[in-house]
């Protein structure tokens, strides 16, 4: 307790003795009401009680709306840098859309996991009805996205499915977002398309989640220019580039001769960018930032790189759709209207180190000899459309797995906005989306924009429309979730549950299972190829669905997996898919999968099979 | 050591230490301020009364080699949660006092008071009901039935909503 004043009282002249100021809580001024009410102890929950207390503390709370603002700030602090700074806002409105936005996506979020356990998770195909619930709200979109990010961010090990679903439906709503930049891209006037932001905008299409932009970008590209303009200054200090800022033309050959100097030993000796020969077939080397930060890369997305410098620096280089090699080409007139010589250009190989070349000199590159109409300049389109093209050719040659098919996916997608009414990649994408068994309307919609272009198509497109209108039928006849139970005496035999991690004999590697039948339940053949008869139970004997560590799906036998002495978390994109928590020892089943394995609890085994111990 | 008077709103004098009196920023500032040449060195801090002066002291005293509070309001989240072990016993006190404390520490520009005061009573608030935050601090209900049902609406029942 604060002591009391002992000791001698001294009165002043002039002493009055008042009362207290302040009896009660609403006695306070109201910017001291603010203050107390923006600790961040209260939520926006405890707020609204006060609120309702009484009409002076309900004016506090609401009316110059600085304690709303305080608590959308707290609870979304990410969202700050979508307002002005000086404009004001009515906040409880804010906090109010935003947080039924955060409702309205959690809901959809945990009501997608129900819908795609047996199907393939396909995002654009689910989300034409959530989403119009969510845009009835009025909300940005960026509401959508910070919500989707707060689950993402939350606690690692719990949530995984919640988290699996976010995640695709971030990316998708990303992309979409891309798409719609890139077609306002495309649509301007040609002068008006760099093929630096059409590489960003390829970049972030293929890269939803990472942290790509123009803005980044360009700064980078910015350093760079730099570089080349402090080489350039020791070889001449009154080069004109130096003074200059963006956007002109070097008349002086001379003085673009220097920069091409400057920018070479910059780029290729000082910065030590090459082409990557070694894993030419990485789709990391067609994407910009990528290329920024490993410095390789293949011969266009470099050529995008020097090309922009150079354009910086004044020296304008234009892309040559070179087959197997893309080039650069450097007009030497002095003259500046376009030639159709082709000798009048010096070639830049930007994946070589910038060497130059003469006209017939580039074919000693790719080895055989090309006609004058390829070493044309082309335009951006032209330009991003090889580049998708790249990046589709990397896709195809794809282990099959999701990564590539996703690239895959990705890069028809491009290709077909910039290209859309080309018949041999719509057909492709037709028939992906049919062998991935995804999407069957929109395939459906391909199909027929197909017929309108193509007509003599029909063949191919008759095939594909019968067997997606059967899949389409199909669906509408949802089947009930097969159910597997210990109990029953023809699975006595199965001794692991779904959840436990376990290591593999033979081949060593961890996995997780996430189903399981009582005998091998695949073909003869396959049976036969992975050698199952070698095994002393043969087919005979419970096979495991797992999910393997490398990122694989694998059957494996009951004889060849053992309970791991040492369970670890398994870094499988399809995790969430399947369980919601991994708890130290093993994972939990989501609803769905608990569903199909209402027996499978935490089974815990000694190494005599003959006595098992059941510990929940 | 330098000491400095204090006159209460009513009129009474307190006795303190220069440096200790310096952490109230409206002291500091009249005490730096050019025109104050004064010997006999006496100040009066606006509407402290000279019951809540003493306390003031009390409470600068303890706390005089405390570390300067951080400029920015940013930080006052991260600053840890719990009131020290001495401020919630020194804050132990009816309310009428409480609001007063509050009072004095913004009028005398003590942040570190202004905090530890205002945090207790927003820790008063916390998680109650609407009657039961009108029963803590002795607040009239004046609201009308109409009004009172408005005010309640849309908000309760989506706040409420576990994710």
């Amino acid at each position: 307790m604060a002591t009391p004043y002992t000791g001698a009282r001294v009165l002043g002249t002039n002493a009055v003795i008042s009362e207290s100021f302040a009896k009660q809580l609403t006695d306070l001024p109201a910017e001291l009401l603010e203050h107390i009410l923006c600790f961040h102890v209260l939520n926006h929950v405890d707020i609204c009680k006060v609120s309702c207390t009484c009409k002076r503390l309900h004016d506090v709370c609401h009316g110059r709306g600085k304690v709303w603002a305080h608590q959308h700030k707290l609870r979304w602090p990410r969202l700050q840098r979508f307002y002005q700074q000086n404009e004001s806002y009515d906040w409880l409105k804010e906090f109010k859309t935003r947080h039924m936005v955060g409702q309205q996506i959690r809901r959809t979020v945990e009501s997608i996991s129900k819908r795609f356990f047996t199907e393939v998770p396909c995002v654009g195909q689910v989300l034409g009805d959530s989403f119009a619930e969510i845009e009835s709200l009025g909300a940005p979109e960026h509401f959508c996205a910070d919500e989707l990010l707060e689950i993402l961010n939350s606690d690692k090990r719990k949530c995984l499915t919640l988290k699996y679903y976010a995640k695709k439906i971030l990316y998708f709503l990303r992309q979409q977002n891309i798409l719609r930049n890139l077609k306002v891209f495309l649509e301007r006037p040609p002068e008006l398309q760099s093929a630096l932001e059409g590489a960003v905008l390829v970049d972030q299409y293929c890269n939803p989640l990472a942290d790509v932009s123009l803005e980044s970008t360009s700064a980078q590209i910015e350093e760079i220019t730099d570089k080349v303009k402090k080489n350039l200054r020791v070889k001449n200090a009154t080069h004109p580039s130096l003074r200059a800022s963006d956007c002109f033309v070097l008349e002086n050959l001379e003085f673009q001769r220097q920069v091409i100097c400057a920018l070479n030993a910059v780029l290729y000796d000082q910065l030590q960018y090459k082409g990557n020969e070694r894993d030419y077939y990485n789709p990391l080397n067609s994407y910009i930032h990528q290329v920024l930060l490993r410095r390789t890369g293949i011969p266009i997305s470099l050529s995008v790189l020097y090309m922009t410098l150079a354009r910086k620096l004044g020296v304008p280089l234009e892309p040559v759709n070179f087959p197997n090699h893309f080039l650069l080409r450097w007009c030497q007139n002095q003259r500046r209207w376009a030639s159709d010589d082709i000798y009048a250009y010096v070639y830049i190989d930007a994946f070589g180190k910038g060497k130059q070349l003469a006209a017939k000199e580039c074919e000693n590159l790719i080895r055989h000899q090309v006609g004058a109409d390829y070493y044309s300049a082309i335009s951006t389109s032209e330009l991003l459309l090889r580049m998708v093209g790249n990046l589709l050719n990397i896709g195809k040659r794809g282990e099959g797995n999701e990564k590539s098919y996703q690239l895959l996916r990705d890069s028809l997608d491009l290709y077909l906005i910039i290209n859309p009414d080309n018949v041999q990649y719509l057909l492709l994408q037709a028939r992906l989306y049919f062998h991935l068994g995804i999407w069957p309307e929109k395939v459906l919609d391909i199909l027929q924009h197909i017929q309108a272009l193509d007509p003599s198509q029909h063949g191919a497109v008759g095939y594909l429309v019968q067997h997606t209108l059967e899949h389409i039928q199909h669906k509408r006849h949802p089947v009930e979730p097969e159910v597997k139970k210990r109990s029953v005496p023809e699975h006595r035999d199965v001794l692991y549950s779904v959840g436990l991690i376990m290591k593999h004999k033979r081949s060593g590697y961890n996995c997780v299972i996430y189903g399981w039948d009582p005998k091998c339940t695949m073909s003869q053949e396959w049976i036969n190829t992975m050698r199952v008869h070698q095994l002393s139970k043969g087919a005979d004997q419970p096979f495991y669905n797992v999910l393997v560590q490398d990122g694989t799906c694998r059957y494996a036998a009951q004889e060849n997996l053992e309970p791991h002495s040492a369970p670890l978390e398994i870094a499988h994109p399809e995790v969430g898919r399947y369980f919601t928590e991994f708890s130290d020892t093993h994972y939990i089943a989501n609803e769905e999968l608990q569903a199909r394995y209402p027996e499978d609890i935490f089974t815990y085994l000694t190494q005599d099979e003959d006595t098992l111990r059941y510990c929940t | 050591m330098p000491t400095i008077k204090l006159q209460s709103s009513d009129g009474e004098m307190f006795e303190v230490d220069v440096e200790i009196a310096k952490q109230s920023v409206t002291i500091k500032t009249m005490l730096e301020g050019k025109w104050y040449t004064g010997v006999d060195r006496w100040v009066t801090p606006p509407n402290v009364s000279s019951l809540i002066c003493p306390q003031v002291i009390q409470w600068c005293t303890h706390h005089k080699d405390d570390p300067p509070p951080p400029e920015d309001d940013e930080n006052k989240e991260k600053r840890t949660d719990d009131i020290p072990v001495w401020d919630q016993e020194f804050l132990k006190v009816d309310q009428g006092t409480l609001f007063e404390l509050i009072l004095a520490a913004n009028y005398l520009d003590i942040k570190g008071l202004l905090d530890v005061t205002c945090k207790t009573v927003a820790n008063m608030i916390k998680g109650k009901t609407p009657e039961e935050i009108r029963k803590t601090f002795n607040i009239k209900n004046d609201f009308t039935e109409e009004e009172e049902a408005q005010v309640k609406q849309v908000p309760f029942t989506l706040w409420h909503k576990k994710k």
